[in-house]
């Protein structure tokens, strides 16, 4: 486990506690709380295998993420690892490099995840099994129009056979999901060529990451690749309204006019009010006399 | 330790969690990971007793909870801020809506509303008298040119650089006047004590807006706290026909949770619209015309709590005596 | 001192030197009347507003019209007595007086509603704190407390004069606190040339002053509704139009004060049918002008109407009818119908035309601000009743009540402590009267 900063910490402390209060909350009386496990498998960019079960529990207005369950993994019969899940309620396990998985006769790997269960909360499993894919983008520039190539081979007994008529799309990391900007199927090639839409926004610059994936693939699980590219349209953002009806700061000729009628009224009232300043002084001098 | 007994911890730790995890910000409960790294401060003094997020109750150096809490007190200026280089956009489907009404319960039970408290009210519209009637969610619009903004006397509500509107309970007085100016009725106020319980120590957050103040005005705030952790809002991820689309206009995309669109292309395919756009507000919050409707209107009658259900018998059209 | 100045004194300073059992009678009834209004106030901090009839349409309700309406009373000063003052008409001596005290009674009790109306009277400061220029309620704030300040001044330098008077009088049979007060307050005032013309510089730039922020309080006060987007507040005539009310209402109230003062006090030798038509006239001219404006208002919203004018139009005709009959007619045809015909302009006449206007503007007030208020944009989809439509509960009478019995017993404190009627104005107004009587002698 990596070590996060407090800070980090306390602000997913509202994530967290939330999922508690309901965790509480949903778990009246003596009922425990039936959870629910997505359990996937995600092949990265930089080929790492990766297991990942979510528990979440099915409440009345949403998925409410558990926190703190210990999630066991297994390859067959074989356990691989464990991990506690986080707030929220995912429990990640990296399949190591050298690690010689068990193949099914298929030739894909089995895998299961398994909470045991605790006070609080049932236990429950998931099972998948993956069929290993290696999975490559390259991306062109040509006449102007920019094109992403994808090649998909699997291993076998004869060596890397190139997948045919799957679906594999390209997609752009947007701040809460991946947009998808295209989908098609592998040829008998195992390749497929997109266009890729040259009015995306990216950064400032105009960088942005393509990433060419197998999506929840019904053999492969999830694979993808990953680049940076400067493909996207630069999107600089509109300066702030800095005065305007709405806005912290008035337009200037706001302020210009009520500093002038506020000035011009109050200065008559200074006038009146020195004026009754020199009636009490002419009367004092009166008295005097 | 006999069953008795085993029962009696978990419901006092099931009361224990149920009572502070209503509130938020609290930070008395660490994370098993952070405690691990930095508990066993031997020279940070005073202890005090916690519940950490696997049950177990260990000591922890007052010192590191007092920083903790520093840092969630800096939010509230953080929150007038936004989240930079965002400007926050909502499409809403009619053709999808039922009147599951999941929407208002998540938004009610997230920000510990009284049951009354529609930050998001579904209206059943009917545009005129030979158009057909449509179920209409309607949440707050955080208009780019918003009145509620300019008339508020004291600052109590702005507009923030990502476009959203938030409203800071500690400040408003409740003079009521940004529920006049409102051209859409975005806006309720809290007439009693609303009685919502957080623990003590919990800092005020206007993003997450918890807990309701009484005679203070509420709205919905596009969950201001949720995006900061890049989470949908409630309304989006609790709507079961992913009628809720919410996103970055900057980065033209917009997701119900199940599927990603391109803004752009879904403001030209299914023709969106602002409501009433003439009124010059300029809402950030767009509609898809309820055509080739996923259900019949009728179905959003179903299962409603009569007290619900009565109400759509009034008026459709304003000013028109219904059937 | 001439023998018309001692029958001045004579007759205005009576209620300064004693009071009578009946003035503490109705002082005391003033004051139970108080009380219950401060029990609502009480349940209302205590239980929240929702005690009060307002809910999430109808946000203003009662408290927003007395708010209006006694900020309109205060037109009677600030217009009738600024005016009066600077066309020197002649026969404004017993009047004004009674009409700045008006002003500034009414500034005083005004804001007092806005307060009630607030949700978190705690944070009333923030008013101040952080105000945002861009709001029509900090307009209103800024305006509000420039006027009160104002007026203050006007009536002290109104009073000053009296003050004097009254602390150079030696035969006075009042208490010597009320002795001492009265030097206080004059500041060595002692009517040399110097010292009257520095007054009369002084009284003119106020009188001048006090109009011109009179007109813009109200024209603040009416733009809170007419910036925002609402059927039947969204009108560009608001500004005009609540000034025109104003002074309407303070005219009314200035008759009706005028006629309660001279039973009561008996000042019929200085308060005569002449003052009454006088006033009627202004009253009938300002009927005119506001049955003008109302007019024009509905015309245009009638005619060529956008669907939400067209609903609000027939919510006022038929929910509010008698409402609406009774504020934009009867209000308005009465004191114009009474005024008109010379037969009918007996003080009787005018002071029950003054009332019925007076009422008929709260009226006029609530009609403007509820109606608007239950129809919004998006229909009102609600089965509570109490959501739907508006009607004020016992706290909010309770407290307008309140608010009417503190203006009469601030009217009847200060009638202890000065003359009601200027006794300087009307010595100022019998010199030239004598003036006037030897120039036509002469010629």
């Amino acid at each position: 486990m990596s070590k996060a900063p407090i800070k980090y910490v306390n602000l997913l402390m509202l994530v967290f506690l939330l999922a508690s209060g309901y965790v509480a909350a949903s778990g009246l009386q003596e009922a425990k709380i039936s959870p629910y496990m997505l359990f996937t498998y995600l092949k990265d960019s930089n080929s790492n295998r990766i297991l990942q079960a979510r528990m979440t529990n099915i409440t009345q207005t949403g998925e409410v993420p558990l926190p703190g369950l210990k999630i066991m993994f297994y390859n067959n019969e074989t356990i691989l690892g464990e991990a506690v899940t986080d707030n929220s309620g995912n429990a990640i396990y990296t399949i190591d490099d050298t690690y010689q998985l068990f193949r099914s006769d298929d030739g894909s790997w089995p895998f299961s995840a398994s909470f045991e269960g605790d006070s609080l909360v049932d236990a429950t499993f998931g099972e998948l099994s993956v069929t290993d894919v290696n999975l490559e983008m390259t991306l062109s520039d040509e006449e102007g129009k920019k094109f992403v190539s994808l090649a998909a081979t699997m291993p076998s007994d004869e060596g890397q056979v190139p997948v045919a008529g799957e679906e594999i799309s390209v997609f752009v990391p947007r701040m809460f999901s991946l947009l998808p900007v295209g989908t098609g199927m592998l040829d008998d090639n195992g390749t497929i060529r997109f266009e890729f839409p040259g009015d995306i926004p990216g950064d400032s610059i105009g960088n942005v990451t393509v990433i060419g994936r197998f999506n929840d693939h019904y053999l492969f699980g999830s694979v993808e690749k990953r680049e940076n590219k400067l493909w996207g349209l630069p999107v600089v953002k509109a300066p702030p309204t800095y005065r305007s009806l709405w806005s912290t700061l008035a337009p200037k000729w706001m302020v210009v006019s009520l500093a002038i009628m506020l000035l011009g009224v109050w200065g008559h009232y200074t006038f009146v009010v020195i004026s009754l300043i020199r009636i009490k002084k002419e009367g004092s001098k009166e008295a005097k006399k | 330790m006999n069953m008795k007994d085993k029962k009696k911890e978990s419901s006092s730790r099931r009361r224990f969690l149920r009572n502070i995890g209503i509130g938020i910000g609290s930070a008395a409960i660490v994370s098993a990971p952070a405690l691990a790294s930095n508990g066993g401060d031997d020279d940070a003094g005073e202890k005090v007793k916690v519940l950490t997020s696997d049950g177990r109750l260990v000591e922890v150096s007052k010192s590191a909870i007092k920083v903790a809490r520093e840092e969630t007190k800096v939010q509230i200026l953080e929150s007038q801020k936004g989240l930079p280089h965002r400007k926050f956009v909502m499409v809403i489907d009619l053709a999808k809506c039922k009147n599951a009404r999941k929407c208002v319960d998540a938004c009610q039970e997230g920000h510990m509303l009284p049951k009354d408290h529609e930050w998001i009210q579904i209206y059943l519209l009917q545009d005129s008298d030979k158009s057909a009637k449509y179920w209409f969610p309607r949440p707050c619009y955080h208009c780019d040119s918003p009145l509620c903004v300019s008339v508020c006397p004291v600052g109590a509500t702005y507009k923030r650089e990502d476009g959203i509107v938030i409203v800071n309970s500690k400040r408003c007085i409740g003079c009521k006047f940004c529920m006049t100016a409102c051209p859409y009725s975005a806006r309720v106020f809290h007439w009693k004590d609303p009685e919502a319980h957080v623990p003590e120590d919990h800092v005020y957050d206007p993003e997450l807006n918890v807990p309701p103040v009484e005679g203070t005005v509420g709205k919905c705030v596009f969950c201001a706290d949720r995006l900061r952790d890049n989470e949908l809002p409630r309304c989006v991820k609790a709507c079961p026909m992913g009628v809720i689309y919410f996103g970055d206009i900057a980065e033209d995309a917009v997701t119900n949770g199940t599927e990603t669109l391109r803004f752009s292309s879904l403001m030209v395919d299914k023709h969106g619209y602002r409501y009433m756009e003439e009124l010059g507000t300029a809402p950030s919050v767009y509609y898809l015309p309820p055509v080739n409707r996923t259900y019949p209107v009728e179905l959003g009658f179903d299962d409603l709590d009569p007290s619900i259900s009565e109400r759509y018998k009034t008026q459709t059209i304003p000013g028109n005596k219904n059937k | 001192m001439s023998e018309y100045n001692e029958n001045l004194i004579k007759d205005l300073t009576p209620e300064i030197e004693k009071t009578s059992r009946s003035w503490y009678i109705i002082f005391g009834t003033f004051l139970v009347i108080f009380a219950y209004g401060i029990n609502g106030l009480v349940q209302q901090i205590d239980k929240g507003h929702i005690v009060t009839g307002m809910r999430d349409n109808v946000v203003w309700g009662v408290y927003i019209v007395n708010f209006i309406f006694f900020m309109g009373l205060s037109y009677a000063g600030a217009l009738v007595s600024g005016a009066l003052h600077l066309f020197k008409t002649p026969w404004r001596a017993p009047v004004i007086r009674l009409a700045e005290l008006i002003t500034v009674i009414s500034l005083a009790i005004g804001p007092f509603f806005i307060f009630f109306c607030v949700g978190r009277l705690d944070r009333l400061p923030y008013l101040l704190a952080f105000p945002r220029i861009q709001s029509p309620i900090v307009w209103d704030v800024i305006a509000i407390l420039t006027d009160v300040f104002g007026c203050f001044i006007f009536l002290y330098i109104s009073f000053l004069e009296d003050f004097a008077i009254l602390r150079d009088r030696k035969d006075l049979n009042v208490a010597p606190w009320k002795k001492k007060m009265f030097r206080i307050l004059a500041i060595g005032y002692t009517g040399t040339e110097k010292q009257r013309k520095i007054l009369g510089f002084a009284r003119n730039v106020m009188a001048a002053m006090i109009i011109a922020i009179a007109i813009i309080v109200y024209s603040v006060l009416a733009w809170i509704f007419g910036v925002t987007l609402r059927p039947g507040w969204h009108s560009t005539i608001f500004g005009p139009y609540f000034v025109i009310a104003a002074i309407f209402s303070g005219v009314g109230l200035l008759i009706i004060l005028m006629a309660i003062f001279r039973k009561i006090y008996s000042l019929e030798k200085y308060i005569t049918l002449k003052h009454f038509v006088n006033l009627g006239i202004v009253l009938f001219v300002i009927a005119a002008f506001f049955g003008y404006f109302t007019f024009s208002d509905y015309l245009t919203k009638w005619y060529g109407s956008v669907k939400m004018d067209k609903i609000l139009i027939d919510k006022l005709f038929t929910e509010f009818n008698l409402f609406f009959i009774f504020a934009n007619y009867i209000g308005i045809l009465t004191p114009i119908i009474i005024i008109a015909i010379p037969k009918l302009r007996t003080i009787r006449n005018i002071t029950i035309a003054a009332v019925i206007a007076l009422v008929a503007l709260w009226v006029n007030r609530y009609i403007i601000i509820v109606p608007t208020l239950e129809t919004p944009f998006l229909p009102i989809q609600e089965i509570r009743p109490d959501w739907t439509n508006y009607s004020p509960t016992w706290v909010e009478w309770a407290l307008t009540a309140a608010g009417v019995a503190v203006f009469g017993m601030l009217f009847m404190i200060i009638s202890k402590i000065a003359p009601i009627i200027s006794i300087s104005e009307m010595e100022e107004a019998e010199e030239k009267r004598i003036q006037e009587l030897s120039k036509e002698k002469e010629s």
